[in-house]
């Protein structure tokens, strides 16, 4: 289609790219032997042997590079030394509740912080803004755990309104299973939302107050459209734009906090995988968690700025 | 009379941003063949409208641009493409005194370490007190306290920064000093102040000037020789009594008409130039000025006359004295 | 005419302020408190996991430990990780961002894509990835953060240089004879300071909540008391529902800390560019 798509798969296909040799050269270059890092010493020393000839490591850097892109594009991230099955496949079934627990936090974020940012802007200087500049110091500020485990303490644990963890009930009618699963995600996702909600507003907020300066609202005023309109319709195309530029920033930035808050609420993704990993030293699991989250990234920053592109009239797709 | 410096042959263009990569690339060509002279111990004043070049003129001498052509000579020594140790040690025989007194000091140094550091980048004394002494010395010759040393530019006024910035330029102990439009920035009444304290400082240390300008009065007050430039090109050279009494380009005397001092000569009335001055991107063909000039004769149009020599040091660009002197 | 020091106009900024005496009292309780204060370790004298009282303000922990001593050689932890990083940040950050900034090379467009490319990845995963591989460590923390704040500063040490490079004292600089070197570190860094220490503030801020985190995790240095470690033994002994105390007040410290920077960052900020806010 057109040029502007081309480059844009082009540089999220180099961000990959480097994140993965990063992630190549960090397992090998550390100190230590990297066979540590890649093959369980559980295993027998024959098994030892295929999977060290697969990875290549009794061969040359680059060569090893080669055979690490190929296994890649194959779709194969190694072995997990504790759960001794591949990596991808472990992945696979988790990665889809940490997408579900991201994307409706973002989506919830979106909805209520465009507004806040706008409301902000709007009445810049004034009691309002000044309030919700405050709570945006502190919402920066916010440390996941203790915001998971205060909203968990209370709602579940001493109002008991909401479950203790996990996804949903176990052995639960298939029938109920949404119903479930939403009462199971209504914490963590207002973890996340609280988290990062605050960093939403002050973007959108500073989106807005660049729009609001440039020369064509002070035209449309004059012309006598009505105050508010001019805000809302013609304000709002355009800090649309950097405010979903900087949702993109924040995909990345959201996936720090889901980690954290996935463990606090036993939430089965990838994040409390992360932190089982840890604790088992189970390092391709690590490095094939990190491969996946970011290869994710890419793409939902892929769509926002394909979304940006297509919202913005001055890109010509 | 020493020649101590000499410009031959000056071409400066400037690519213009974006234009690099289409096949018709613009520059704005601000220096054009430009030939002149500086004998030692005169003050030689460089005038001419804003875009005519004077400045860059200066820049290029004292190597804060490289020339796109053409050669400067320094006591007969080729100084336009040095490098390195001889580029440092050329700093130390020429100087510029900058235009703007609240952006050419750094506001976070204190004067006296302003003053100070380029005698210690160029190793001149060995010990603080020496450096001290010095510095106080150079601040006392242009006219301040050495207990100003301690404070920070904020606390001056403009016309006393730019005296802060002549210490800070006679610190190496240069031997020819370039004013970049030295006063243009302070009150006229601040100005003249520091015009005689320009006089003073060559007296008493024997340097040499070029005083760059766009205002004909200051020239005229302080200059031995003035050089008239527009559009990047030399017009007129002459010394100063003969410039204002018998100038012969038609330039100089809509600038002179246009200057509110009086001349010795007769006025008609005030010359004004008809037109915009043209864009350097774009200079005209022919006589530079020519699209202005109230004395314009076809051959202006088409062929662009030579710097010839009318009378002994006084050198005119225009086709009217086409017949008199030496090209 | 005198205008008014950088002093006297922050002290005006309330929020500002406020920062600043937090930051004090942190940085006094970190350096100086752990000289007034025993190391915790082996088995306390007190009861376990007992709530606040007269003996122990904070309560104790599992193992009968004084949670208030903890928290102070907590904050001299944090303290020395977040400092660290910033220096490995600086270190690396401040001359990159000077080169590219006053040379204008090929460097700079570099500069701004490691950038972009740090602020896209998602950096917690590969970060835990590296410590787990490294072994946890202060020191491992610190340079971790600080390899990943670098860019960041660079760039905007970049932009600084940018601006302050047009003027005129940095011309007269180069035509004194004054060598590259200085000019780059001396006159442009005065002028620069600005928003380096702005953004300086902020990674101390954030680093420490990395650091939690990947305490948290379980990734911090075992041999030190941190916050974040506080909390991981709470919560993976299962203490966390029955004492709170040791989860309010290691998380609380933390938030205190990094709001307390953050302030101190924004009152620098706004007292440099007042135009910037209201």
């Amino acid at each position: 289609m057109g040029r502007y798509i081309v480059l844009r798969l082009a540089k999220g296909l180099l961000t990959f790219f480097v994140a993965v040799t990063i992630t190549f050269l960090i397992v090998r270059l550390m100190p230590g032997d990297p066979t540590t890092a890649l093959i369980s010493d559980s295993l027998s020393p024959d098994d030892a042997l295929v999977l060290k000839e697969s990875f290549g490591l009794d061969k040359p850097l680059y060569q090893q590079y080669f055979l690490f892109l190929r296994n890649l594009l194959k779709g194969d991230l190694g072995y997990s030394f504790f759960y001794k099955d591949s990596v991808s496949s472990i992945i696979g079934n988790k990665l889809w509740w940490t997408l579900l627990l991201m994307g409706s936090s973002l989506f919830i974020t979106i909805l209520i912080g465009i507004p806040l940012g706008v409301i902000s802007a709007k009445q810049q200087g004034k009691l309002l803004d000044q309030i919700i500049n405050v709570a945006v110091v502190i919402g920066v500020s916010i440390f996941v755990p203790l915001l998971a485990f205060l909203l968990l303490y209370f709602f579940s644990f001493k109002l008991m309104l909401t479950p203790i963890g996990g996804a949903y009930t176990p052995g639960i009618d298939p029938s109920q299973m949404f119903g479930s699963v939403i009462s199971h995600m209504i914490l963590p996702c207002a973890t996340l939302v609280i988290t990062y909600l605050a960093s939403t507003v002050l973007y959108m907020r500073n989106g807005m107050l660049d729009v609001l300066k440039e020369d064509y609202i002070r035209t449309a005023k004059a012309k006598g459209v009505s105050d508010r309109k001019v805000t809302w319709s013609h304000a709002l195309r355009n800090a649309l734009i950097p405010t979903v530029t900087v949702t993109g920033l924040m995909i990345g930035k959201m996936v720090a906090g889901a980690v954290l808050t996935e463990t606090v609420f036993s939430w089965p993704g990838v994040g409390t995988m992360i932190y089982d990993a840890v604790q088992k030293q189970d390092f391709p699991l690590l490095q094939g968690a990190f491969i996946v989250l970011a290869a994710s990234v890419i793409v939902m920053n892929l769509i926002t700025d394909l979304i940006v592109a297509w919202l913005d009239p001055r890109i010509k797709l | 009379m020493e020649t101590m410096l000499q410009v031959r042959n000056l071409k400066k263009y400037f690519p213009i941003k974006g234009s690099f990569f289409s096949s018709n690339p613009s520059y704005v060509h601000a220096l054009e063949d430009v030939d002149m002279d500086l004998y030692r111990g005169e003050t030689l004043g460089v005038v001419g409208e804003s875009g005519s070049g004077k400045s860059t003129l200066g820049r290029i001498i004292i190597r804060l641009e490289q020339p796109t052509a053409g050669k400067v000579f320094f006591e007969g020594r080729d100084v336009s493409t040095l490098k390195g140790k001889s580029l440092k040690n050329f700093r130390t025989d020429i100087q510029m005194v900058f235009q703007d007194p609240y952006a050419s000091l750094n506001p976070r140094l204190t004067v006296g370490s302003a003053i100070a550091e380029p005698m210690i980048a160029h190793k001149r004394f060995s010990s603080k007190a020496e450096i001290k002494e010095a510095t106080e010395d150079l601040l006392r010759k242009v006219g301040l306290q050495p207990s100003m040393s301690s404070l920070y530019p904020h606390n001056f006024s403009g016309g006393q920064r730019q005296r802060i910035g002549i210490a800070r330029a006679l610190s190496l102990n240069p031997k020819i000093l370039i004013c970049d439009e030295a006063v243009s920035a302070l009150d006229v009444s601040v100005q003249s102040q520091i015009l005689n304290l320009f006089n003073a400082l060559k007296r008493e240390l024997g340097l040499t000037y070029i005083f760059i300008a766009h205002d004909l009065a200051v020239v005229r007050y302080i200059s031995d020789r003035i050089l008239v430039l527009y559009l990047g090109t030399v017009m007129e050279i002459a010394p100063k009594t003969e410039l204002f009494d018998r100038h012969y380009h038609p330039y100089t005397e809509s600038l002179i008409s246009a200057s509110p001092e009086p001349s010795t000569v007769k006025r008609k009335g005030r010359i004004i130039l008809s037109g915009e001055i043209p864009s350097p991107i774009n200079p005209p063909k022919g006589c530079k000025f020519h699209t202005r000039c109230f004395k314009c004769m076809e051959r202006c149009k088409t062929e662009e006359p030579a710097l010839k020599e009318i009378e002994t040091g006084h050198f005119v660009r225009c086709h009217l004295y086409d017949d008199k002197g030496r090209g | 005419m005198r205008e008014k020091t950088f002093l006297e106009s922050f002290s005006r900024h309330r929020l500002g302020m406020i920062g600043l005496i937090g930051v004090s009292i942190i940085l006094l309780v970190g350096i100086v408190g752990p000289f007034f204060v025993p190391f915790p370790k082996g088995y306390g004298e007190a009861m376990p996991l007992t709530g606040p009282s007269a003996e122990n303000l904070l309560g104790t922990d599992a193992l009968g430990l004084d949670l208030f001593s903890e928290i102070i050689w907590g904050a001299r932890t944090s303290i020395l990780i977040s400092a660290s990083a910033v220096l490995v940040a600086m270190f690396i950050g401040i001359p990159l961002g000077l080169v590219s900034g006053y040379s204008r090379g090929k460097i700079g467009a570099l500069i701004d894509s490691i950038t972009e490319i740090t602020m896209t990845i998602p950096t917690l995963p590969l970060m835990i990835l590296i410590s787990a591989l490294v072994g946890p460590s202060v020191r491992t923390v610190a340079v971790v953060i600080g390899v990943f704040a670098w860019p960041t500063l660079a760039r905007i040490v970049r932009n600084s240089t940018l601006k302050v490079s047009q003027m005129q004292y940095i011309e007269a600089a180069i035509v004194l004879g004054i060598p590259k070197g200085s000019i780059m570190f001396k006159h442009i860094m005065l002028n620069i300071a600005g928003p380096v220490v702005v953004d300086i503030t902020l990674i101390m801020a954030t680093a420490v909540l990395t650091e939690s985190s990947l305490s948290y995790l379980g990734l911090g240095d075992p041999n030190v008391w941190s916050w974040g470690g506080i909390l991981q033994t709470a919560f993976k002994a299962g203490h966390h529902f029955r004492a709170w105390w040791l989860v309010v007040f290691p998380a609380a410290s933390i938030m205190l800390y990094v709001i307390f920077f953050n302030l101190l960052g924004i009152g620098i900020n706004e007292t440099l560019n007042p135009k910037s806010r209201k």
